[in-house]
């Protein structure tokens, strides 16, 4: 049997990388403090990456860090510096989309496995054996692609192909686009992407006459949503589906990475029904913020596939707390509220180490044993009883469906 | 008078250029009507002098060394009455800090010296200035080393050597050898090519103007330029021309894009065309594949934007790139100096800052329940209105205006190659601002360069 395929997930810092671990990543992608785009995330540094990987590694697991600047002259200094201490922290691979990286990679024997970044628009058989000639192991496909050209394109290099699964989308060819270094003076292929394809515009015809409408024109598009298409991504070979989001919460990682998780192993172990497909897809909806399809994969997107809402995205407060400890003689939960809650709602638990199980929510009290009416401060420690064992990190939240 | 130096020189030993040389120099100086001289080595005053003897208005600087020369050669001047025409520093040129611009920089002074000097002194040239080395011959020893008799004169063989080379490989200038006297290098300023991308209507016109080449798409393979033709049509476009042709295939390549692309680039390979401007790496290796000749140059609008990158596709067989627009002056001259590329640069156009597969205002209208009547639309942001262009293959935004570099061509004259776009400009400004880049006339308007002068950001908080 061939290998599983790999569930790979973003982390913007050590503590989303163990979280996404937790709850089912085989590999996490991560940026550096420099050479990296996301400039403005929080990043880790080098003792980072190394406890990043020493943690991966213990589990069986992989870190791929990314390099995928577009560099300007200045910015190739410390570059080989950076490469080793990266060899020596032991990463499973680099994420570039500037070659000059292969260059700096071979030309000093650097160990490490080369990664091609979507920021190239990898698109055709040839373009992605362009870089399996050049010693690459693997490419991630640009997000124009649909699923027969993806099987073709497995079919005839043969080598690591890795998709997106889930996350938001570049409106434009990723690395085609630079609008935001030309409204904002900020480079979009450094890392500095201010999203002005989320902006509205009003549009003119060319003889300068504003088209009249409530709904301003955008570049926008809605996210990207495979979890229907997961059984056909495993079918037609791909090695890795990736989730899209190194800035997202501990929340979003923690659903979207189970959710995946469990429609992945459903597939393998043969039960992945209808049933369960319309349960997760519900899910990844609920802790989104915008809606999403599934792009350019199963069809051409044409207007179902922009997002026309303006910037108004829906914020979400279905995360109500996190399981801080279990006492297994008094069946007692102590957990860190993040979202209003209160007596007598419905809710659901769900971890890494539990079967997702819903209840309605019991008497709660406040860490001194004070009863409360509701929980709604943030970062207030709760405690009820619960009779049904739970672990550290399990996640509470709002039953939906 | 003139005699009297020259015996001089001869009796003491002293070098000064020889009869059909300084001949030579004198008559360029008339014919090109040259004013202002800067001279490095001015031994006792003898070449200063057959210069400024030239015409009445020449004004001259020259720099001498050694103590002794120099005040033979203030004589000299003074006593051909030249002293308010010719300047003489005594200074190590090294040394000595020049302002000012000049028609001629004439070298003959240590030869150690030359490539120094050179670099150093081609700040005050004139932008159509000529830079001249005397000595490239060394008396034959250059040529013939048998003939090497002393360790000082294998020293000096060796930096003329090293000269020339410099002057062969130099980026900025091409350099012709006169044979006469000692042999004479001049080194001239390079001149960048000038390549149009026509449309359909202006095609004719433009290929009627003093320019050198065209840029043509190949239709159903390219996003740039607008005119976009099959290989019938670009045949007949060959045959009506004796310019330039470059051709770009350089649309977003999708698998079922690869059995027509192989057969174009087959096609193109028996043409008359002298590039092919590319987007997709997938083309490095179809062309490997096929033997495509022709040189492949990289189009990538907004990656490829270093020395390194450029050496990576070079070493893998790509021959030019047309570099991003989001680079500053600096970085593209960096870049031109150290790598081989042939380098294309956009002199004039709007830029394509985002490029969808998407049709998006198709899907606009359809949303807004509108009909859609043209490709063409404008996005408005600031009261500055951004071009929006439709085609099948998918929807292009460009720049509010376009770049103008008609006023800053004298920095990147080592540019192989300015190109300029009509694409969305009034047919007759085109054609206007055209003249002005054939003949290079400066405006007096503050032109929009984009990022030529203006470096991006990217980080906009410090992480440590």
């Amino acid at each position: 049997m061939s290998k599983r395929i790999e569930l790979l997930s973003p982390a913007g810092n050590l503590e989303k990388l163990k979280i996404a671990f937790l709850y089912g990543a085989d590999a996490c992608y991560i940026g550096g403090r420099d050479f990296s785009l996301r400039a403005n995330a929080t990043n880790f540094s080098i003792e980072e990456i190394r406890e990043a990987c020493t943690y991966a590694h213990k589990l069986g697991k992989k870190v791929y860090v990314t390099v995928n600047i577009v560099f300007h002259n200045e910015d190739v200094n410390n570059l080989k510096e950076y490469l080793i201490k990266l060899e020596e922290c032991n990463v499973d691979a680099i994420i570039v989309s500037d070659p000059l990286v292969i260059d700096v990679v071979k030309n000093n024997k650097i160990n490490i496995p080369l990664h091609i970044s979507t920021q190239i628009s990898s698109l055709n058989y040839e373009d992605v054996l362009f870089w399996k000639n050049m010693g690459c192991e693997r490419v991630v496909l640009g997000r124009e692609t649909s699923k027969e050209e993806i099987k073709e394109i497995i079919d005839k290099t043969g080598i690591e192909i890795e998709c997106f699964v889930h996350g938001a989308m570049c409106s434009s060819y990723s690395g085609r686009c630079v609008l935001s270094n030309y409204f904002t003076g900020r480079d979009a292929n450094r890392g500095g992407c201010a999203q002005i394809c989320r902006w509205t515009f009003p549009l003119y015809d060319k003889d300068k006459n504003k088209i009249e409408s409530d709904t301003e024109f955008t570049m926008s598009t809605k996210d990207l949503s495979l979890i229907r298409y997961v059984k056909d991504m495993i079918d037609i070979g791909i090695t890795s589906l990736k989730v899209e989001g190194r800035m997202r919460s501990n929340y979003y990682i923690a659903t979207v990475i189970s959710t995946y998780r469990e429609a992945i192993d459903a597939y393998y172990n043969n039960n992945l029904t209808e049933d369960k497909i319309e349960y997760y897809s519900n899910i990844l909806n609920r802790v989104a913020n915008r809606e999403s399809i599934a792009q350019f994969f199963n069809k051409f997107p044409e207007v179902d596939g922009q997002y026309y809402l303006g910037r108004q995205e829906v914020s979400n407060q279905d995360f109500l707390g996190i399981v801080t400890d279990y006492d297994n003689e008094t069946h007692t939960v102590t957990v860190t509220q993040k979202n209003y809650f209160k007596k007598g709602i419905k809710v659901e638990m769900f971890g890494p180490n539990i079967k997702t199980f819903s209840f309605e929510i019991p008497d709660i009290y406040d860490e001194e044993g004070n009863l409360l009416e509701v929980a709604n401060h943030p970062e207030q420690t709760i405690k009820f009883n619960l009779n049904h064992k739970v672990y550290k990190d399990d996640i509470m939240r709002v039953k939906v469906f | 008078m003139i005699e009297e130096l020259e015996r001089y020189a001869k009796e003491n030993n002293i070098p000064i250029m020889l009869p059909d040389g300084i001949e030579y120099l004198c008559n360029y100086i008339k014919e090109h009507n040259i004013k202002n001289i800067l001279e490095i080595g001015s031994a006792i005053g003898y070449s200063a002098i057959r210069m400024a003897k030239v015409s009445d208005d020449i004004k001259i600087t020259t720099v001498e060394r050694d103590i002794d020369r120099y005040n033979i050669a203030v004589d000299n001047i003074g006593k051909f009455n030249l002293d308010n025409r010719i300047m003489i520093i005594n200074k190590d040129a090294i040394d000595v800090s020049i302002e000012g611009k000049y028609d001629l920089i004439f070298i003959d002074a240590s030869k150690g010296g030359n490539i120094k000097f050179f670099n150093k002194f081609k700040d005050n040239l004139n932008l159509n200035g000529v830079i001249i080395t005397d000595n490239l011959s060394f008396h034959g020893l250059v040529e013939d080393e048998s003939l090497i008799k002393t360790k000082n004169q294998r020293g000096i063989v060796r930096h003329i050597k090293e000269y020339i080379e410099f002057l062969n490989n130099n980026k900025e200038f091409t350099t012709t050898y006169i044979p006469l006297g000692d042999t004479i290098s001049i080194s001239k300023r390079k001149e960048s090519k000038l390549v149009v991308c026509p449309t359909t209507y202006n095609l004719e016109e433009i290929l009627k103007t003093n320019i050198d080449g065209i840029i043509v798409g190949i239709k159903d393979l390219s996003v740039f330029p607008s005119l976009q033709v099959d290989i019938n049509k670009l045949k007949e476009i060959i045959n009506s021309t004796s310019k330039e042709i470059i051709v770009s295939v350089n649309k977003m390549i999708h698998n079922e894009d690869i059995p027509y692309l192989e057969e174009v680039l087959m096609e193109l390979n028996k043409l008359n065309i002298s590039k092919i401007l590319f987007y997709n790496v997938g083309v490095i290796n179809i062309a490997k594949r096929l033997g495509i000749t022709k040189d492949l140059v990289i189009m990538q609008e907004h990656l490829n934007s270093s020395i390194y990158s450029n050496n990576f596709y070079y070493n893998n067989g790509v021959k030019g790139a047309f570099i991003s627009s989001d680079i500053t002056k600096e970085e593209l001259l960096e870049i031109k100096n150290n790598t081989n590329m042939e380098i294309m640069f956009m002199g004039y156009g709007y830029l394509p800052i985002f490029y969808s597969r998407r049709y998006l205002t198709t899907n606009y209208f359809n949303y807004i329940n509108k009909t859609k009547k043209d490709d063409l639309y404008y996005m408005r942001h600031n009261n500055e209105e951004y071009p929006v262009l439709e085609s099948s293959n998918g929807s292009i935004i460009y720049t509010s205006k376009p770049v103008n570099l008609i006023n800053n061509l004298d920095d990147i004259n080592s540019i192989d190659y300015i190109v300029m776009d009509s694409f969305n400009i009034d047919n007759s400004k085109f054609m206007n601002v055209l003249e002005n880049f054939i003949n290079k006339t400066k405006t007096n308007n503050n032109e929009y360069i984009g990022f030529f002068n203006t470096k991006t950001i990217y980080k906009v908080k410090n992480n440590e």
